[in-house]
């Protein structure tokens, strides 16, 4: 219940009119606080209905396969420079970002990840890697502009923080795996 | 695997597939630009009525056109990014057309969305630039902001002010002697352009 709220609160928060447009005027403002603070919502929503769910989840979403799914198919939507247009310019499509996200992002996300198998969960780590590395690149390299709603100058600055992510996740990861695996060898 | 969820999962990949196919157009277009492109093949939406003012400083409609083709691209003269290369570019499509087409069959205009600095004073300096004639290629712009912002819309042209500069995409857009548009250039290749109206004009 408690965490219901927070989810909710976040959501309303996120769509007062300032705080939207204040976001929403810059590229990394959307895509990279926005959009992952509407995810996040939906990911504390989803962990406070895990439990509730689990006999359900165990028959539908066995190993978390079916929600990883969902995950990866509405961030591949969001990630498309012409879904982030729509939802600036169409009333439309932004109501269907601030429910999608929550929902088949986050929500999907706090329901699947624990089930899934240590492989998978690598898989996934490895892919978001090397993805975000690519896309950032591509958006910094981009010949053409993007997103009509946006400049060319704060496509480059999505672009070089997408690597920079990319490059800090690699690191955290080479030292998750060093240190705390020579811990658990020892 | 439980049977639930491997239908699941399988049911979701193909609705998922099937979503974003139809969100791109087919897999076509990922960008907002390339779906106007591809949507405009289609509904070839009729241009809105708008008064230019050329840098002549002579008013005219499209409809003062009827019966001919137009070919228009959107600029302001003091831009020092893509306009430059969108003029050169039409300055090359401009040279390659027969003298019997160009005025009879087919309209050119360069059409200013900076309606503030580019006075007629500034389009014809910019006339002379590239070299147009001024009849069959018009420097022109839009008086009446409203009529301004609904041909922009109309077009899928955004036009953002950046202090004294605007970012915009660039493009040359066909209408039809019915005053529809029909059809959306890439601004770097003129060329296409020009092999596209060899067909339609047959020259």
């Amino acid at each position: 219940m408690k965490r219901m709220i927070i989810s909710l609160g976040l959501v309303l928060v996120l769509s007062i009119p300032p705080i939207r447009h204040g976001l929403e005027e810059s590229m990394i403002g959307q895509m990279l606080i926005q959009i992952p603070l509407l995810a996040l919502a939906g990911y504390i929503l989803g962990i406070g209905l895990r439990k509730r769910m689990s006999p359900l989840l165990s028959r539908y979403n066995q190993y978390g396969i079916p929600g990883l799914l969902i995950v990866t198919f509405a961030n591949i939507y969001w990630i498309l420079p012409r879904s982030i247009d729509a939802a600036l310019n169409h009333a439309f499509f932004e109501t269907i970002k601030f429910i999608t996200v929550p929902l088949l992002i986050g929500f999907p996300l706090a329901l699947s990840w624990g089930r899934l198998h240590l492989t998978v969960k690598g898989f996934v780590w490895a892919n978001v890697i090397s993805m975000s590395f690519v896309m950032g690149w591509l958006y910094a390299n981009s010949p053409i502009r993007l997103c009509n709603n946006y400049l060319t100058e704060q496509q480059l600055q999505l672009g070089n923080s997408f690597m920079l992510i990319s490059v800090f996740l690699l690191i955290s990861f080479f030292c998750k795996l060093f240190f705390v695996g020579m811990k658990n060898s020892q | 695997m439980d049977r639930k969820s491997i239908c699941m999962a399988i049911g979701i990949a193909i609705l998922g597939t099937v979503i974003l196919f139809y969100s791109t157009d087919h897999f076509q277009a990922f960008t907002a630009e390339q779906a106007r492109r591809i949507d405009v093949l289609t509904n070839t939406p009729s241009v809105p009525t708008v008064t230019f003012e050329d840098s002549k400083s002579e008013t005219f409609t499209f409809s003062d056109f009827h019966g001919k083709y137009i070919l228009a691209t959107y600029i302001y003269t003091s831009c020092g990014d893509v306009c430059p290369v969108v003029e050169m570019n039409f300055q090359s499509i401009y040279s390659q057309l027969p003298a019997n087409i160009l005025g009879e069959q087919l309209q050119l205009l360069s059409i200013s969305f900076d309606t503030v600095r580019d006075t007629s004073h500034h389009l014809e300096q910019h006339r002379e630039m590239f070299q147009a004639d001024g009849i069959h290629w018009r420097m022109v712009r839009v008086p009446d902001q409203q009529e301004l912002d609904l041909l922009l819309e109309q077009s899928g042209v955004i036009v953002i002010p950046v202090g004294n500069e605007f970012e915009h995409n660039a493009a040359f857009y066909l209408i039809n002697p019915e005053g529809q548009l029909i059809k959306i250039f890439d601004y770097n290749s003129p060329n296409q352009v020009v092999n596209e109206l060899k067909q339609i004009l047959s020259f």
